[in-house]
């Protein structure tokens, strides 16, 4: 993948071979003030959850996605030199763990890495539907786009991210960014078009 | 840069926060990351020096074997009989809890130690000083570890989701007070429980099923936890901007 992070700078996430990075827990770093573990769970969990979904890992995966990227976060925050922000730091992290269930998948082509049916439990049944069609409808539009589209396009349209912090949290320029987001809008309204269009026909 | 159509921003303005994980997930995630990373800073050099390789083994070995080294390292952290809470908690300068954490900790570096005097095998004596880096190291585990202990057992875990399940049931039913009840029992229950973010924004949404938008649990709660996976609906339901 373009700008997928390979080398060993500070703050780039875990490695892309699939290993979870060797701690190589260094003390200098240590001794930095690193954000308490806590607070970055705290503060990243949701966005960490929404956004495993959004990139399309499936159910039955998130819960260990989601694991790992957090066990992944504990064990390297005491690399974190701050030179970028927490939540683009975690969402490489996420990124390489989801890329890392995107291989296995693909020598498993029976399970292809899509979105599934969404369970939102605590509202009126009718708040409920409404939301879960939509929350359906979106992954399924997310679902049409490229990875590399869709990764740009849910931290800019979706967590409303500057092109700056998209840029650092998948490590590209932000030149690539704004082509990137160019295209995933271009794609998305098409997918968005295409999925309507079908749903009409059906309700025919 | 082209802009959406009126369409796609409708739809992603309506479901922007439409995937916010329920207290649930949650919950569930934190239970699975304190038996990890409580058991992680248990085992000291285990997981994180030597233990690399087991970190490895971890991440290659997939969904399956991963819980079920979760579990055996749950069990085996239960059966030493060294509640993982109550080491999380303890300073290890004045608890002698903490000890056999300090004396398995020399371990961590690999190797290049050179000949440190006759090891003192793990003993309930605290051990030399250690270098600037493993003290640092050590001071790090510390510092993230109580993160989770508040999260306590798993039979309490689960007692606290049913309990607050049965109150979501309530709200969903628009049972303000079945809601209310219920959530004062977890309060009575536990205390301190891990679950006390999502009691207090249940209690704040029973308020506004009750109409009493502006009970000072709810503004208390937009306050407090405005990143809470409870505080859009909290919005929602008391109609606040």
């Amino acid at each position: 993948m373009p700008g997928h992070p390979t080398d060993m700078r500070h703050d780039a996430p875990a490695t892309s071979d699939g290993q979870p990075t060797a701690p190589a827990v260094a003390a200098p770093s240590i001794a930095n003030s690193c954000p308490p573990f806590a607070d970055v769970y705290e503060q990243n969990f949701e966005f960490v959850w929404r956004s495993a979904r959004r990139l399309g890992v499936p159910e039955s995966s998130l819960d260990d996605v989601v694991q790992d990227v957090f066990v992944t976060v504990y064990r390297r925050l005491p690399d974190f030199e701050g030179r970028s922000q927490v939540k683009t730091w975690v969402f490489g992290i996420l990124r390489n763990t989801v890329n890392d269930l995107r291989r296995s998948q693909r020598r498993k082509p029976t399970e292809a890495l899509t979105a599934e049916p969404i369970d939102l439990g605590n509202d009126s049944p009718q708040d409920a539907f409404a939301r879960e069609q939509g929350a359906r409808l979106l992954h399924a539009v997310l679902t049409e786009l490229e990875d590399d589209l869709r990764e740009v396009f849910v931290l800019s349209e979706l967590e409303q991210m500057s092109a700056p912090e998209v840029a650092s949290a998948l490590s590209v320029n932000v030149n690539t960014v704004y082509s990137r987001l160019r295209a995933a809008r271009r794609d998305f309204d098409a997918a968005l078009k295409r999925l309507r269009t079908r749903d009409e026909w059906r309700m025919r | 840069m082209s802009e959406l159509s009126s369409d796609a921003k409708a739809l992603i303005e309506r479901a922007r926060l439409d995937d916010a994980p329920r207290a649930e997930d949650k919950a569930r995630n934190r239970e699975r990351l304190a038996a990890q990373l409580g058991a992680g800073a248990f085992a000291g050099a285990a997981l994180l020096g030597a233990g690399s390789a087991l970190e490895a083994t971890i991440g290659k070995s997939g969904a399956a074997a991963k819980s079920t080294l979760l579990r055996w390292l749950a069990g085996t952290v239960a059966a030493s009989g060294i509640a993982v809470g109550t080491f999380l908690i303890a300073s290890p300068k004045d608890s002698p809890k903490a000890s056999p954490v300090v004396a398995i900790a020399p371990a961590e570096p690999p190797a290049p130690t050179p000949a440190p005097a006759p090891a003192p095998a793990p003993t309930l004596d605290p051990p030399a000083p250690p270098s600037p880096a493993v003290a640092a190291r050590r001071a790090h585990k510390r510092a993230l570890a109580p993160a989770f202990a508040p999260v306590g057992n798993t039979g309490s875990m689960n007692a606290e989701i049913t309990l607050l399940a049965q109150a979501q049931k309530a709200l969903r039913a628009r049972d303000g007070k079945g809601a209310l009840r219920l959530a004062r029992q977890h309060a009575e229950n536990f205390p301190s429980g891990a679950l006390y973010e999502e009691r207090v924004g249940i209690e704040a949404i029973a308020h506004c099923v009750l109409g009493e938008r502006d009970h000072p649990a709810v503004r208390a709660f937009l306050v407090r936890s405005p990143r809470s996976p409870l505080s859009a609906r909290v919005r929602k339901e008391c109609a606040v901007p």
